[in-house]
């Protein structure tokens, strides 16, 4: 490590002391942090360029520096939290419901895995990342899908009876952290200039797009059924104009959006609603403008009241 | 400094304050219970003490506002006049008086006699000391659902207008008792005693049969304490001047009588009537006690989850754009206009701003961001280097 990135990985870490971001997970300190040095670039250029810091360097090098830096030390907590979650939290034995062909399990994790840390190098794929992982980090899917699937109400039949998944209940809530996983995969071929482009920021994209994605991920993650593949890019498109969508897209796009901002531990005012449920009753008011199903968030929310979270 | 100072002279005084109102309770309660006179006198002077503290208190804050010219503001806005009321009159006309009274027990009857006459009629102003316990309303600041100014506010006044009407009404009533029915008040038991050692006095026919029917008369009436003929020699006396030492303190405790026709003269135990006053006075205490109990503990409660909760939340949610939270609308309370108020801000407000967050309309300009420049000391510190 040569020292100009070492002073930038200094420089990272200390930001990332800041206990305001202390329970947010990799991912989300990442785009904290992204978002500050964006915010007080000119505030903070005078500093950096001193003699403690980078002295001489222009603007731009010195926040090229910081960004790699700031990846260099969220991979180092990221690069592990991505292994459990593909290891330890996700069985993929379900794909056996999808394809005649069983190929080993390890070859799968080995594969996603691989696929994931090829997509994380770009960074609006981290930015798209952050809400799917986060879910994943905190347990969302177990937390609701486990109380959806045994009410079998709205979730449960969409999940059954429309998109006809026959499998155990734990396959199901594995095919969906799947999805939550690689939904992310949407912004593989998309370049840093398309960082604020504000339909990517609301979260849906065309069809027609996510088919062409499709086609670009196809031979990477060729050991997962298309259905699968299609269920997580899936999850970017609006319920509103797609009525057909898969159930697992639908409930990914929702846990994925829910987890985005969540912050772990948060305190809860007297007289205030918990997190989940306050969430929950925002995203059916705005279910159309994210293209959530409304149904989905009611249940969530439902279920989110039912046991307080 | 000056402010650790400040801070240990407030402590002093709450401790001060707490602790005068167990010694109001307390000197009732010797009254009630008929305490010896040591215990008694401690009272006395304990309540000398602490009216002597409050007084000096209120004159040095007093002098304060006065040096920093906001005499008016801390007298009527920053409740000088519960400081006065609660310290001066009760200095100057109930435990002063009452220590002079102590100290003159062995001065003459007469003056003991004058001073009684003046307590009786001031000793209303005792009322006022319950006046103290608005000022140890502030302790209750950190106790669970008092902790917004704005419920500390409605709590503070709420309080010192019910504690005040209370006294206010009692210490009227009081007066017109002293004064209007001052008839009445002279009917008392030991007034009727009087009466009837006069009577038995006029009846018998010579100074044998007069000492003979007195002392029958004292001897059956549980309220003579000493009777004396013309020449004043003791016909009757039930204590012994080692008992009265021990048994009696107040000057409030016994009555003088003479007869200018006849020369004789009595001393009637008055305690009985002080009992009543007594139970009158602890009932009152109780009174203020539990009002300000129910106040704290009950309605503050009541008012921080109704009003200055839902207030707070959505002040938070105006403020920070992450924070989402949504107010809890009881339905006993969904018609109140703070709950109308909260409907909107669950309906529409929360969900508008979460819209314009994700459009990246309000994230930097209403400083979204958990990270604050502000908070990154390092930056500043090393730059200084």
């Amino acid at each position: 490590m040569d020292v100009l990135t070492q002073k930038g990985t200094q420089f990272i870490g200390r930001l990332l002391e800041n206990p305001a971001i202390a329970t947010l997970s990799p991912l989300q300190k990442e785009l904290q942090i992204l978002e500050f040095l964006g915010a007080h670039r000119n505030e903070l250029y005078p500093t950096l360029s001193s003699n403690q810091f980078f002295p001489g360097k222009p603007e731009g090098e010195i926040f090229a520096i910081l960004l790699s830096s700031l990846y260099l030390v969220i991979n180092q907590s990221l690069d592990p939290a991505l292994k459990h979650i593909v290891s330890a939290q996700i069985d993929f034995s379900f794909i056996k419901h999808f394809s005649t062909s069983q190929p080993a399990p390890e070859s799968v994790r080995q594969s996603v895995l691989m696929f994931l840390k090829k997509l994380l190098t770009r960074p609006l794929a981290r930015r798209t990342a952050t809400g799917p992982l986060t879910a994943l980090e905190l347990g969302l899917v177990d937390r609701y899908l486990d109380h959806g699937l045994s009410r079998r109400e709205y979730m449960c039949m969409e999940l059954e009876k429309v998109q006809r998944l026959r499998m155990e209940s734990v396959e199901i809530k594995n095919y969906i952290k799947t999805t939550l996983l690689l939904k992310p995969a949407i912004a593989l071929p998309l370049a840093e200039a398309d960082m604020n482009n504000q339909e990517l920021r609301g979260a849906t994209v065309q069809p027609v797009f996510a088919e062409r994605v499709h086609t670009l991920i196809k031979n990477d993650l060729k050991l997962l059924p298309d259905e699968v593949q299609k269920s997580a890019l899936n999850a970017n498109l609006s319920y509103e104009e797609n009525r057909e969508l898969e159930a697992t897209s639908r409930i990914a796009a929702i846990l994925s959006a829910r987890a985005a901002y969540a912050k772990q531990f948060t305190k809860i005012d007297r007289g205030a609603d918990t997190p989940d449920k306050s969430w929950f009753s925002i995203a059916r008011r705005n279910a159309k403008f994210y293209g959530f199903d409304l149904k989905m968030c009611e249940e969530f929310y439902k279920i989110a009241s039912d046991f307080g979270y | 400094m000056k402010k650790d100072r400040i801070q240990i002279f407030e402590i002093v005084v709450f401790s001060a304050i707490l602790l005068v109102l167990v010694q109001t309770f307390l000197e009732d309660f010797a009254s009630l219970m008929g305490w010896m006179r040591t215990p008694r006198e401690i009272l006395v002077w304990t309540g000398f003490a602490f009216d002597l503290f409050f007084t000096i208190e209120f004159l040095t804050r007093l002098y304060w506002a006065f040096t920093e010219k906001r005499v008016k503001q801390y007298f009527f806005h920053e409740r000088g006049w519960i400081d006065f009321a609660a310290s001066v009159p009760l200095l100057m006309l109930n435990s002063g008086p009452s220590v002079f009274a102590l100290v003159s027990a062995t001065a003459s009857v007469v003056m003991i006699s004058g001073i009684l006459n003046v307590l009786k009629v001031l000793k209303v102003v005792r009322i006022a000391r319950v006046l103290r316990f608005l000022r140890i309303i502030k302790l209750f600041r950190n106790i669970k659902y008092a902790d917004s100014k704005m419920t500390q506010r409605h709590m503070m006044r709420i309080t010192t207008l019910i504690i005040t009407t209370v006294v206010i009404v009692i210490f009227g009533f009081s007066i017109l008792q002293n004064t209007l029915l001052a008839e009445t008040h002279s009917q008392t038991a030991s007034t009727v005693v009087w009466r009837q050692i006069v009577a038995a006095n006029n009846a018998a026919h010579s100074p044998a049969g007069v000492r003979t029917v007195l002392t029958l008369y004292a001897k059956t009436e549980s309220l003579v304490w000493e009777i004396s003929d013309p020449t004043g020699k003791a016909v009757y006396s039930r204590y012994s001047p080692t008992e009265i030492q021990e048994r009696f303190i107040k000057s409030s405790d016994y009555e003088h009588f003479f007869d200018p026709k006849t020369g004789i003269t009595a001393v009637l135990d008055t305690r009985p009537v002080l009992y009543q006053e007594a139970i009158q006075n602890l009932l009152f205490f109780s009174l203020v006690v539990i009002l300000v109990g129910v106040l704290v503990f009950l309605y503050s409660p009541h008012f921080a989850l109704t009003v200055s909760d839902p207030v707070l939340i959505m002040k938070n949610g105006m403020k920070d754009p992450h924070y989402n939270l949504e107010i809890k609308i009881p339905a006993l309370y969904k018609d109140d206009d703070v709950y109308e108020l909260a409907e909107e801000y669950n309906e529409v407000f929360l969900p508008l701003k979460d819209r314009d967050l994700t459009a990246g309309k309000s994230e930097k300009d209403a400083g979204g961001l958990s990270l604050k420049l502000e908070d990154l000391d390092f930056l500043s510190d090393e730059k200084n280097q």
